[in-house]
C-alpha cells in the first residue's frame, strides 16, 4: 500500500472547488488536500510546501490552468496534474501538457477513483527491468511463438474457441484457454470481468454504467473498444478499482 | 459524407476519364503501335492525377502540379488556369512562350469575360501589341459548377489552334468541372449530414430540459443522494448531445450509454409507468453507428407507449449480431398508430435521411405499428462498412 498522496486543488469558483476536495478528502487514498482559489497562490503554496499532485480548474481569469501546467513541469520536484475542464477531453489534449488525468465538470466520484489510481501508478512508475519468462504470455505470429510482456495486454477475449490478447497495436491469437490465462494472469492485474474478457485493470481509462448493473470498461491504449462488464463481475471490479 | 453517394460519382468521374481515353485513342491511329499504347497510358495516367490533384479543390498549388501535363497533352506553347478575380497559375514551355506570362496576367480581363460566356472561345491573347511575343491566340474553355462558370483552363498558341487542339483542352476543362462538382457535391453532403445533426439536437426539446430540472428539485428534498446522482446524469447526457457537430459516428456502446442516461432521467421523473426491457449483444457494442439515431426512437417510443395512459408503459431495446449485420429495435407497447403518421420534420425522417445518405435507401427505419399493436421501429445497421469510422 502507498503511502497518501497530498494534493492541492485550484479553482476560482468556490463550489467546484469544494465539491472537489470534498471528494477527494473521502478516500483513504488521498491524504492532505489544500486548496487554491488562483494559479498564483497555488504557486505560492507549492514554493512553501510540495505535493504529490495538484488538480487543475483549466479555466481561470489571470493565469489559466494551461499556463499553470506549463509552469508545474518545470517544477523539481514536480507534482503530478490533473485537468479538471467543463471542455472535452480532447480539446485540452490539443495543447500537449503532460498530465495524468482528465476530469470532466461536475466530478464523479467512481471516475475520481480512476483518477486516485493513475496518480498512485504515476509516482511509482520507475522504469523497472525487462519483465522475465514468467511474466510472458505466449502468442502465435504466423509460424512463430512471441512471448510479450503481460503488461502490454490490455484484454484477452474469447471469440468462439480461439482466445485473442489484444495490446493497444496488435490482436494476437493465444494457444490457451481464457479459463487458463486468467489462472496465470491474475496476479499480474487482471480480472474476468465477461464471460468472454479478461481484463487488465493496470489500464483502466473508464467505467461507465450500463443497463442492469452491467457497466462498460475503458482501457488506457485501447480506447475505442469498450468492454462489456456482466452484472455477476460488476462488484468485485469496482471494489478492485477503488482500493 | 456518404460513401456510397462518393462511390457512385467517383464511377461517373472514371467514366469521364474514359471517354476522354476513347476521345484521344480515336485523334491517333487505330493502329495499337508501341507509341500509341504509351500515349493512351500516359494519356491515363494523366487524367488520373489531374484527378487526385484536384480533389482538395482549384488551387494555385494544384493547378501548378497539372499544367504541365496540360500543356503537354494539348500541345500548347503555354496554359493557364484563371479564375473570375483573375490569373491563378500560369506553365509556359521553356522558350520564348516564358516570357507571355506578364501578358496572360494582363490579358485576365478579356480572358475573364470570354470564361463567363460558358462556352469554349477563341480570343485574343493580348489587348494590343506586344512586340516580341510570339502569342498571339488564347482559347478558352470555361470550368463549370452548377452552371456558373468558376475558373478557365486557357491554352495560348502561336497559330490559330486545329479543332482538335480545341476539342482536348475543352476536353480537360470538363473532367476538371465534373472533379469540381464531385467535390462540390462532397461538401455539400457533408454540410447536409452535419446540419440535419444539429437540427436533431435542437429537437431535444426544452421540455425534456424542464422536466429533467423539476425532477431533480423535487428529490433534492426527498432523496439528495438521488438528486445528485441525477444532475452527473443529466450534465453527461448533456455533454454527451452537445458534443461537436462533426461527431457524425460513434460506437453503439456510446451510443446506448446516451440512451441509458436519458431512461434514467426519464425513469426518475415517470417511476413505475415507464418499464425498460433490454436485449444487448456484447459482440455488437463496438460497430460504428450515426450519432443520434437511438435515443431519438427510445424518445418516441415513450411518447407513443405512454399515450395509452392507463397501466404502464414498456419500452423494450434490442442490438442482436445477424451476421454482417446489426438489427436494432425499439418496440412500444402503446397505442401504435395506422398508418405511420410522420410528417417529414421529426426526428424519425431526420435520422431515415441521415441512414440514407450514409448507408443507403434499403437501410431507412423499418416501422411496423397498427393501431393498439404498439410499434416496433428497426434499423439494421452494416456491421462493417468502408470509410465508415467514429469521429
Amino acid at each position: 500500500m502507498s503511502p497518501p498522496l497530498d494534493v492541492l486543488v485550484v479553482d476560482d469558483e468556490a463550489p467546484a472547488r469544494d465539491e472537489l476536495a470534498f471528494l477527494l478528502r473521502g478516500r483513504p487514498a488521498i491524504g492532505r488536500v489544500d486548496e487554491a482559489v488562483d494559479a498564483e497562490q497555488c504557486l505560492q503554496r507549492l514554493t512553501r510546501r510540495s505535493v504529490d499532485a495538484v488538480f487543475v480548474d483549466i479555466h481561470m481569469p489571470g493565469l489559466d490552468g494551461l499556463d499553470l501546467a506549463r509552469i508545474i513541469a518545470r517544477m523539481s520536484p514536480r507534482p503530478s496534474v490533473v485537468f479538471v475542464t467543463a471542455y472535452e477531453e480532447h480539446a485540452v489534449e490539443a495543447f500537449g501538457i503532460e498530465a495524468v488525468d482528465f476530469l470532466m465538470k461536475p466530478v464523479r466520484p467512481e471516475r475520481l477513483d480512476i483518477t486516485v489510481r493513475r496518480l498512485q501508478r504515476a509516482g511509482a512508475s520507475t522504469p523497472g527491468p525487462e519483465a522475465p519468462f514468467s511474466d510472458r504470455v505466449a502468442v502465435a505470429h504466423g509460424d512463430e511463438i512471441l512471448l510479450i510482456p503481460a503488461d502490454e495486454i490490455r484484454v484477452a477475449v474469447a471469440d468462439g474457441d480461439q482466445v485473442f490478447a489484444l495490446t493497444p497495436e496488435h490482436r494476437w491469437p493465444v494457444r490457451a484457454t481464457l479459463a487458463e490465462l486468467e489462472e496465470r494472469l491474475t496476479g499480474h492485474g487482471f480480472m474476468r470481468v465477461h464471460r468472454s474478457y479478461l481484463a487488465n485493470l493496470r489500464h483502466v481509462a473508464s467505467l461507465e454504467s450500463f443497463f442492469n448493473g452491467t457497466y462498460l470498461l475503458k482501457l488506457d491504449g485501447l480506447r475505442d473498444l469498450a468492454i462489456p462488464v456482466s452484472r455477476r463481475h460488476a462488484a468485485a471490479l469496482r471494489a478492485a478499482i477503488r482500493l | 459524407m456518404s460513401p456510397l453517394g462518393a462511390f457512385g460519382l467517383e464511377a461517373g468521374l472514371t467514366a469521364v476519364a474514359a471517354a476522354i481515353v476513347f476521345l484521344l485513342l480515336r485523334r491517333h491511329s487505330t493502329s495499337f503501335e508501341t507509341a500509341e499504347q504509351r500515349a493512351t497510358l500516359r494519356t491515363l495516367a494523366f487524367a488520373t492525377s489531374t484527378l487526385r490533384s484536384f480533389r482538395r479543390g482549384l488551387t494555385a498549388a494544384s493547378a501548378a502540379r497539372v499544367l504541365p501535363e496540360i500543356a503537354a497533352q494539348a500541345g500548347a506553347k503555354a496554359v493557364a488556369l484563371y479564375t473570375p478575380r483573375g490569373l491563378l497559375a500560369f506553365h509556359a514551355a521553356a522558350g520564348l512562350a516564358a516570357r507571355h506570362r506578364s501578358h496572360a496576367a494582363a490579358a485576365a480581363a478579356s480572358i475573364c469575360e470570354a470564361m463567363a460566356s460558358g462556352r469554349l472561345r477563341l480570343v485574343a491573347a493580348h489587348a494590343g501589341p506586344e512586340p516580341g511575343c510570339e502569342i498571339r491566340h488564347a482559347a478558352v474553355a470555361p470550368i463549370s459548377v452548377d452552371g456558373s462558370p468558376v475558373a478557365a483552363l486557357v491554352s495560348f498558341h502561336t497559330h490559330t489552334p486545329a479543332p482538335a487542339e480545341l476539342r482536348v483542352v475543352s476536353d480537360i476543362a470538363e473532367l476538371l468541372g465534373t472533379r469540381l462538382r464531385l467535390r462540390h457535391a462532397d461538401r455539400e453532403r457533408e454540410e447536409l449530414a452535419r446540419s440535419e445533426l444539429r437540427a436533431l439536437r435542437a429537437q431535444i426539446s426544452p421540455h425534456f430540459i424542464y422536466n429533467a430540472l423539476t425532477t431533480i428539485g423535487a428529490f433534492i428534498r426527498t432523496d439528495p443522494e438521488r438528486a445528485r446522482e441525477l444532475v452527473l446524469e443529466f450534465a453527461d447526457f448533456s455533454r454527451r448531445i452537445f458534443r461537436r457537430p462533426e461527431v457524425e459516428f460513434t460506437s453503439l456502446a456510446d451510443e446506448l450509454i446516451v440512451v441509458r442516461q436519458y431512461l434514467q432521467l426519464e425513469q426518475a421523473r415517470l417511476g413505475d409507468r415507464l418499464r425498460v426491457r433490454l436485449n444487448i449483444d456484447p459482440e455488437v457494442l463496438n460497430i460504428v453507428v450515426p450519432t443520434l439515431v437511438i435515443q431519438p426512437l427510445v424518445e418516441n417510443a415513450i411518447k407513443h407507449g405512454l399515450a395509452s395512459a392507463e397501466g404502464s408503459g414498456l419500452i423494450t431495446i434490442r442490438a442482436e449480431d445477424e451476421d454482417d449485420e446489426c438489427v436494432i429495435a425499439v418496440t412500444d407497447n402503446g397505442a401504435g398508430f395506422d398508418p405511420p403518421d410522420h410528417d417529414g420534420h421529426g426526428a424519425l425522417d431526420n435520422i431515415n435521411r441521415r441512414l440514407g445518405h450514409v448507408f443507403g435507401d434499403a437501410h431507412r427505419l423499418e416501422i411496423r405499428s397498427a393501431a393498439g399493436q404498439g410499434t416496433t421501429i428497426r434499423l439494421r445497421v452494416p456491421k462493417y462498412r468502408p470509410g465508415v469510422h467514429p469521429s
